[in-house]
């Protein structure tokens, strides 16, 4: 009787694995992708002009933020508390590098800063060495000055500041764009589009290899168990073997003293071939038995 | 909590999927059985009906003893046809008388 062997071909195992690879290599890459808490922030300005942190210390009316803002290439965020704040914005404009950010950690720790495609000035003295940068540096003195009239310091509401900056802004083009500068157009994030089919794509990787390694276990198991019922009919077979011998060897009283020694060294051996087959617990054990009973079987003259 | 079931029931879906091959049942199992007990009761009418050489009803009788052993202790179909087997040994051997 052939052995039973586990149905795991070598093809599923590779399969598995790259399912496995798959479904890690998923999470990591969105783990490494889309990190941290600023991340939501920062996705959440892709469909919208402001975002405020639940919870934040800063205080900002978003839908008056939203109003004044408008279509311009403005973003207003209002962050989880941090020390670096400068820092804070430089993530937001690294996201969204066509806009003036404006960014508060706490209502006395903001700041604003430009992404790198902001367009540089092309109107006014020494235009072709002026930067965005240093345009809006401008910007925000004219803010910071005229936020002085309006900014309680002692109230966490920074609507205000925002406000100012907006009015700073609209004062600025004129003199530093020719064309002025293009409005901002909302989007939906492609971040959070490709988080979700990331996630999607891991998660049914996930679920596949979660399926075919609780399968192949399974497998594994009921091929034990064919394996084990395999073992035990054979013991049985055998077991049926020893039966006719007994028989055989029971059977003849023969009166011949060499016959006789003959049949009593049968005997002796039947005993030990029974042990042998009561005793046989695995494939090599029932081997062994299978051998001596048929030895015995040939010398008993006991067809099977 | 909709979330919490829905995953729920998926899960469930998933381990009642993957266990399928140890809820499946061998099929032929019961006419397994049938077909040995049937050759057994046989053998045993015969042995008790038919006048044969005592050597032969010796032998055809421990087949029907030792069948009858093996049905006691089948549990595979394998195990019912191994008995079914010896049974028909014990036939075979009556019908040569």
């Amino acid at each position: 009787m052939p052995p039973h062997r586990p149905p795991v071909r070598r093809g599923t195992r590779w399969l598995v694995l790259a399912l496995a690879l798959a479904a890690a290599a998923g999470q990591f890459v969105v783990s490494w992708t889309f990190d941290d808490g600023a991340r939501r922030d920062v996705d959440a300005l892709h469909s919208d002009s402001v975002w405020i942190e639940p919870g934040s210390p800063a205080v900002l009316d978003a839908g008056r933020a939203r109003q004044v803002i408008g279509d311009r290439p403005i973003v207003a965020a209002v962050l989880p508390p941090s020390e670096d704040t400068f820092d804070r914005c430089e993530d937001v404009v690294a996201r969204h590098d066509d806009v003036v950010a404006f960014v508060w950690t706490a209502p006395d720790r903001s700041a604003i800063c430009v992404g790198d495609g902001f367009p540089d000035p092309d109107l006014g003295e020494q235009a072709d060495r002026r930067t965005a940068v240093d345009w809006l540096e401008r910007v925000i003195l004219d803010a910071r000055f005229s936020s002085r009239y309006r900014v309680d310091e002692a109230l966490p509401d920074r609507t205000a500041q925002l406000e100012e900056l907006v009015l700073a802004f609209d004062a600025a083009v004129p003199d530093a764009y020719a064309d002025g500068v293009d409005r901002r157009e909302l989007s939906a994030s492609p971040q959070v589009g490709l988080e979700i089919a990331v996630r999607l794509l891991a998660t049914v990787a996930a679920v596949v290899v979660g399926f075919v390694v609780l399968r192949l276990a399974v497998l594994r198991v009921a091929a034990g168990r064919a394996r084990r019922r395999s073992l035990r009919t054979r013991r049985l077979e055998q077991l049926a073997r020893t039966a006719r011998l007994a028989d055989a060897v029971l059977a003849e009283q023969p009166d011949d003293p060499g016959r006789a020694r003959a049949r009593a060294d049968a005997a002796g051996r039947y005993v030990l071939v029974l042990a042998g087959v009561e005793a046989a617990r695995d494939e090599p054990a029932l081997d062994a038995a299978d051998a001596e009973l048929t030895a015995l079987e040939r010398t008993l003259r006991v067809g099977r | 909590m909709t979330g919490v079931l829905v995953g729920a029931a998926a899960a469930a879906v998933l381990v009642a999927g993957a266990l399928v091959p140890l809820l499946r049942r061998v099929p032929g199992r019961r006419a397994a059985r049938a077909g040995a007990r049937s050759a057994h009761a046989r053998l045993g009418h015969l042995l008790a009906t038919v006048d044969a050489d005592p050597d032969l009803a010796r032998r055809a009788n421990e087949r029907w003893t030792t069948a009858g052993a093996l049905l006691a202790r089948a549990e595979s179909a394998a195990d019912l046809a191994l008995a079914e087997r010896t049974a028909a040994e014990g036939i075979a051997l009556l019908a040569r008388s």
